[in-house]
């Protein structure tokens, strides 16, 4: 059987090359190849959506994934949320301002979601369109409201 | 002690005169110091840390929920390339000692199973290998031999004569069965008018945080040190139990404080990961990860909540005045007992909930079966009476005919009656259970919901509401641990909090605390608002650290809505003694008195003369660097620490009539919800849901609303998906989230949520904790308005989680 | 959780694919891994070998042609919700997409995957029975049509022979005048199905249905006689086989099922209307 195959891949805007089990999961490969912490594990199966990863800008469940399948596409993870001054996003901003995180496990899958929904549909404040942007992510420290309200806040700016 | 010796104030080094002058930083929504390295990815949770040459474990899980192991053959999984060492009953018999527990003897739990499993996914065999991939390949390759036992899962087949034993040293599965009486039961019984009598039924489900249980051990052969990284809740209160079953002086471990993605319980006492890490790491002379997948942590977590048959009557006046209760409770606890009884105890600080009650009778019995046992879960226990309270309450609101708000308004206890003195003899320390309950009615806009519902029914649409209270118990004593036995082996009456406090060269403050307690609730913005308060001084100035066992303080952690209350005494306790030097300090330098002196703007000033001050940078330099400026008593330096244990318990009576005060500042809530039910489908709709809590006073009301809201919502999952599903085998049917069932964002409803504050006479700043209010309401508020939906079917909801299926019967049967 | 080792192969052409699957046992096709992957995770399945298609040429095109839809196999859930076409002639199919899973999972799970696991509650394969889809396989042998009223054989079950490969899904046009809708119980917002209705009403008085959950393979219904009397639904249900499973019992489907079959007729038909008015 072999061993590992070459993969190349951008997360983050940066480009990787790594030797890579075919069976190595994208989460484990941005996680313990890559040093990138901020994507979480949580149930490993697909059903909590915790260790969702932006792939060309679609998030994704990178638990289901493997990291080979990943090749020559883009992925972005919580990490590049930030800005290269280390400065929070608005979005970010907009998370801890209406206390959307407790423990912190489920956020930065919350926040990828979220990227993606703002950006989708630009100005949508209506809070079952965004529950239902974060319907296949769990959290259970919350209870969801503030951080739909988060959500609804940044939506709302001009 | 009686009501009457009980201290006007607890003993708060603090300077009441702030508490006087009006809040600065308490009380305010600040956001969270520790939001930023959360929201940047950078939380350093336990599978997050790398040590180097760490191995990592998985564990082989037994398919049995009964069975002898007969042989286990390893040798495939050794010869497996990457595999470090393989792990079996037989090195933990030969190098490790039982695991600590709470119940009595002999209900015995190793770390590893030696020579019987006791319930489906116990552990059989664990392998150490260069990474998790490898270790899981050869736990396949590992073949156990099982010869099965027959299997007792029903507690109540399980007291019966004949029954299969979990524990045949104990000789019984009936770990304990007591009766207390309080007050004259039966006399209440035969005088009242009246009496409801149900039997209720709440399974078992699990606080099943994101990030389950894990550990990190590393043994340094040199020093004789193991040190365990760990994501339990809790390490200085117990560590030294670890080291027991370890085998080596409780000096020579050293647990290091993970933050954890959540706890809500499971990660309370979280004995067994940890021993479970530096066990592995003494064995494979490397370091050695272990971290729970999903499925060990839904059938292996030592962590179920509550499992809970009640047969209960409640007996009263034609007017509605509650005289007794006579409560009888099996409580099926699984395969071990950790925590002994402690979850009965919790429920017996508030079983009379917030109504005049006098008398009270309670039957227990622990019964143990084979599953995986019951641990800490959101309420530890009091959620579950609160729920079976309230349903005798609807019930006998029913059997009046009298409206369910007001049966409640009639029994609540006044404000003049506190501190109230309950049947058991815990106390509650304050409260004004009437604001709050027109406030919620307020808040609800309860009326125009009646009308909606009123109206809606008249159109054949199935619209309920259900109203319901409930006490919020915080700050737990050990107590309740032990005063099931009349002659316990082992007696705590020690629940401390510490923190050290110091304010270094530069003027900035840096806090130590002393428990792991960083789970999603927020002891560093409790910590820093605390210290901003005293100091006057922003809170993101201020860092907070852990210490590690070995350099820690007495603590207990979070656990029992502790935490606020029991940080802030200790801060307040810290920083009152640091306050006290910069005041002697700062007098000798400005040449006033420290009366004249107050706290301002990061420094201290002269009343009056703000222009007359010294900053804490310039006490700070001074204090380390400048000996022969200060007071000649005054040492340098400018830290102290401080343990502040709980400030008002005290011990049971000998003959355990009177408890004694285990669990005395005591929150308030009520929750009103309205729900629309499909009759044909089952499905529910939500309209409305409020809530009004009374923790006294709030240190940051968003991240309170926070804690209520992930309250009720968990609660919502109890009352309504989760349960722990078995087959006859005892296996666990729903061990993944395919079928153990958590509410996502479109499940629950939006929360209208308002505050009362009534400080505690008791507790630093009056806070009382509320971090499990939410779910003490939840299950009882969606029976009543399923309940109330469904009137036309005259349907009683007396068992949890209340299923689409259910309702359908309901619905179907007329 | 991690799966067990398997040979990975990322062929570029059907050819290829084709070749790698004829290996036969223990090889197995990955399309989205929305299922598969999860198996591989439970251990439950251990591919010696996994052949991606993700990469494969010409299997994801989504078109009208002729008045059909061909529906590529790779061709992701999520499209069916996006695709203009696809909402405006073809309705059904992304009122069943609509309830596959979440937006994470239907960006990578795909039309053909869905049909080839035949999950029992897979919403795709009762929209393709009611559409009366062709589900067009190919194998080293060459390629062949299944209707999908034939496809299915039981839970997780087809008519794919070893070494066979959905390509493409054909949908014909619906009837004409017709409305669609798609009703389903699940525990949770977009849990498993635990009944589900999928219907097609012509105002030209045909009515098709197809259930999930109460038999063996999605279960077709001609609900006609139903669109003029609501009461004959009883009888057309009369033969439905659902059984019990660790979430809801065999009785809950039987009382859930005409009431779901009825809620998803009307909605159809009612959408018909509205369609005839514009």
């Amino acid at each position: 059987m072999t061993a590992t195959l070459p993969l190349r891949v951008e997360v983050n805007g940066r480009s990787y090359e790594h030797d890579v089990e075919p069976r190595r999961t994208l989460a484990d490969f941005l996680r313990e190849d890559l040093g990138l912490k901020g994507t979480h594990v949580s149930c490993e199966h697909g059903f909590c959506g915790n260790c969702n990863v932006l792939l060309d800008g679609e998030a994704v469940r990178s638990c289901l994934m493997f990291a080979i399948q990943a090749q020559g596409r883009s992925v972005e993870t919580v990490e590049s949320l930030t800005s290269p001054g280390g400065e929070l996003s608005e979005l970010q901003q907009a998370f801890t301002e209406h206390h959307a995180l407790q423990c912190g496990f489920c956020t930065p899958a919350m926040l990828l979601t979220a990227k993606e929904f703002l950006r989708d549909n630009a100005g949508e404040t209506d809070e079952r369109a965004i529950r239902e942007a974060i319907s296949g992510v769990i959290c259970r420290c919350t209870g969801y409201q503030q951080i739909v309200e988060a959500i609804q806040s940044v939506a709302a700016r001009p | 002690m009686t009501i009457e010796q009980l201290p006007a104030a607890a003993r708060i080094a603090s300077d009441t005169a702030l508490k006087e002058a009006g809040r600065r930083w308490l009380g305010k929504s600040v956001n969270r110091v520790e939001d930023p390295r959360f929201l940047r990815g950078e939380g350093r949770y336990i599978d997050d840390i790398s040590l180097p040459g760490m191995a990592h474990a998985a564990i082989v899980r037994s398919p049995h929920a009964h069975a002898r192991i007969v042989r286990i053959d390893t040798s495939k999984a050794e010869a497996l390339p990457g595999v470090v060492k393989v792990v079996t009953g037989a090195d933990v018999k030969a190098h490790a000692a039982p695991l600590p527990s709470f119940g009595a003897g002999p209900i015995i739990q190793d770390l590893i199973a030696i020579e019987k499993v006791r319930h489906y996914g116990e552990a059989v065999a664990a392998v150490i290998a260069e990474d998790r991939y490898v270790a899981e390949d050869a736990c396949d390759l590992i073949e156990v031999e099982y010869e099965p036992l027959p299997v007792v899962l029903d507690p109540f087949e399980a007291q019966a004569e004949g029954a299969p034993l979990v524990h045949e040293l104990l000789g019984t599965n009936v770990a304990y069965e007591r009766t207390f009486t309080f007050g004259e039961v039966d006399e209440a019984f035969a005088e009242a008018s009246r009496k409801v009598q149900a039997k209720l039924r709440w399974p078992r489900s699990t606080g099943m945080p994101m990030d389950t249980n894990g550990a990190i051990g590393e043994y340094d052969p040199g020093t004789g040190v193991v040190t365990i990284y760990a994501n339990s809740m809790n390490f200085t209160y117990f560590h030294w139990l670890i080291a027991a079953s370890l085998k080596i002086p409780a000096s020579k471990l050293k647990v290091i404080p993970v933050a954890a993605g959540g706890s809500f319980g499971s990660k309370f006492f979280m004995h067994k990961v940890p021993t479970f890490a530096g066990f592995l790491a003494m064995l494979a002379g490397r370091p050695v990860k272990y971290v729970e997948d999903r499925i060990t942590h839904i059938v292996n977590n030592d962590h179920c909540g509550s499992d809970r048959w009640y047969d209960a009557e409640l007996a009263f006046e034609e007017d509605g005045t509650f005289r007794a209760l006579r409560i009888d409770c099996v409580d099926d606890y699984g395969a071990y007992l950790q925590f002994g009884t402690g979850t009965h105890g919790n429920g017996l600080s508030q079983i009379v909930g917030p109504y005049q009650m006098k008398h009270v009778q309670y039957s227990l019995h622990a019964v143990l079966t084979n599953k995986n046992q019951q641990g800490a879960y959101r309420g530890f226990g009091a959620e579950v009476s609160n729920w079976m309270l309230e349903r005798l309450v609807d019930m006998a609101a029913r059997d009046l005919g009298m409206d369910r708000v007001e049966i409640r308004r009639r029994n609540l206890i006044t404000p003049d009656q506190f501190p109230y003195r309950t049947p058991t003899g815990n106390i509650y320390d304050s409260g004004n259970y009437q604001g709050v309950l027109e406030k919620v009615l307020e808040v609800a806009d309860y009326e125009h919901w009646v009308a909606e519902r009123d109206k809606a029914r008249a159109e054949g649409r199935h619209v309920g509401i259900g109203v319901a209270a409930s006490n919020e118990r915080s700050v737990f004593s050990s107590t309740e641990f032990w005063f099931w036995f009349d002659k316990p082996e082992f007696t705590p009456t020690a629940s401390p909090e510490s923190a050290s406090l110091q304010i270094d060269p530069t003027g900035q403050i840096v806090v130590t605390l002393h428990s792991q307690c960083l789970w999603g609730n927020s002891p560093e913005t409790v910590v820093s608002q605390v210290v901003a308060e005293e100091f006057d001084v922003d809170p993101s100035s201020v860092v907070v650290t852990y210490a590690d066992s070995q350099h820690a303080l007495p603590g207990t952690g979070p656990g029992g809505s502790r935490f606020t209350v029991m940080v802030s005494g200790a801060v307040a306790g810290a920083a009152g003694e640091v306050k006290e030097k910069i005041k002697r300090i700062a007098s000798h330098k400005l040449e006033v008195s420290g009366d004249d002196l107050e706290f301002r703007d990061g420094g201290v000033s002269v009343i009056g003369s703000p222009e007359r001050k010294l900053s804490l940078a310039e006490i700070g330099l001074a204090a380390y660097m400048f000996r022969l400026d200060l007071p000649a008593d005054v040492d340098s330096g400018l830290a102290a620490q401080s343990t502040y244990d709980h400030p008002l318990t005290t011990v049971p009576s000998d003959d355990r009539s009177d408890l004694g005060i285990f669990y005395p500042f005591v929150g308030h809530a009520w929750h009103i919800g309205v729900v629309e039910v499909d009759v044909e489908t089952g499905k529910l709709s939500f309209l409305h849901y409020a809530a009004v809590h009374d923790a006294g006073t709030i240190v940051n009301p968003k991240t309170l609303d926070g804690q209520i809201i992930g309250g009720t919502i968990q609660g919502l999952g109890t009352a309504l998906y989760e349960e722990y599903l078995y087959d006859d085998k005892g296996r666990v049917r729903n061990e993944n989230f395919e079928y153990y069932h958590l509410p996502s964002a479109m499940d629950v409803p939006t929360m209208t949520i308002a505050h009362q504050e009534t400080p505690s006479p008791y507790t630093p700043y009056g806070i009382k904790g509320a971090g499990e209010g939410g779910r003490m309401l939840t299950p009882a508020v969606l029976s009543a308005a399923i309940e109330d939906a469904l009137e036309p079917y005259g349907v009683r909801v007396t068992s949890l989680p209340i299923t689409a299926e259910q309702i359908v019967e309901w619905a179907s049967s007329r | 959780m991690k799966p067990p080792r398997f040979e990975y192969h990322a062929p570029t052409t059907v050819e290829e694919a084709l070749e790698l699957l004829a290996e036969g046992n223990g090889t197995y096709a990955l399309a989205g891994g929305q299922s598969l992957v999860q198996l591989m995770k439970f251990r439950h399945v251990k591919p010696s070998a996994l052949v991606d298609l993700n990469g494969v040429s010409g299997l994801d095109v989504l078109e009208e042609r002729e008045g059909e839809l061909h529906v590529g196999a790779l061709v992701r859930q999520q499209r069916l919700l996006e695709d203009e076409l696809v909402g405006a002639s073809w309705p059904l199919l992304r009122e069943a997409a609509r309830f596959v899973g979440y937006k994470e999972t239907r960006r990578r799970g795909t039309v053909g995957g869905s049909l080839a696991f035949a999950a029992p509650w897979a919403e795709l394969t009762a929209a393709a029975v009611a559409l009366d889809a062709a589900i067009d396989a190919r194998s080293l042998n060459g390629e062949r049509t299944i209707p999908a009223r034939s496809f299915f054989r039981g839970p997780n079950t087809t008519a794919l022979e070893p070494g066979e490969l959905i390509v493409r899904v054909r949908f014909p046009a619906p009837p004409a005048r017709s409305g669609a809708a798609f009703h389903e119980v699940s525990a949770r917002y977009r849990d498993y199905c635990q009944v589900a209705a999928a219907a097609l009403v012509s105002l030209d008085g045909s009515a098709e249905l197809v259930l999930l959950r109460v038999a063996e393979t999605p279960y077709r219904v001609d609900a006609s006689s139903a669109l003029e009397d609501e009461g004959a639904l009883e009888d057309l249900l009369a033969s439905i086989e659902p059984a019990d499973d660790i979430e809801v019992s065999a009785l809950y489907r039987r009382r859930v099922t005409p009431v779901l079959a009825r809620r998803a007729l009307r909605e159809a038909a009612e959408r018909a209307r509205q369609k005839e008015k514009t």
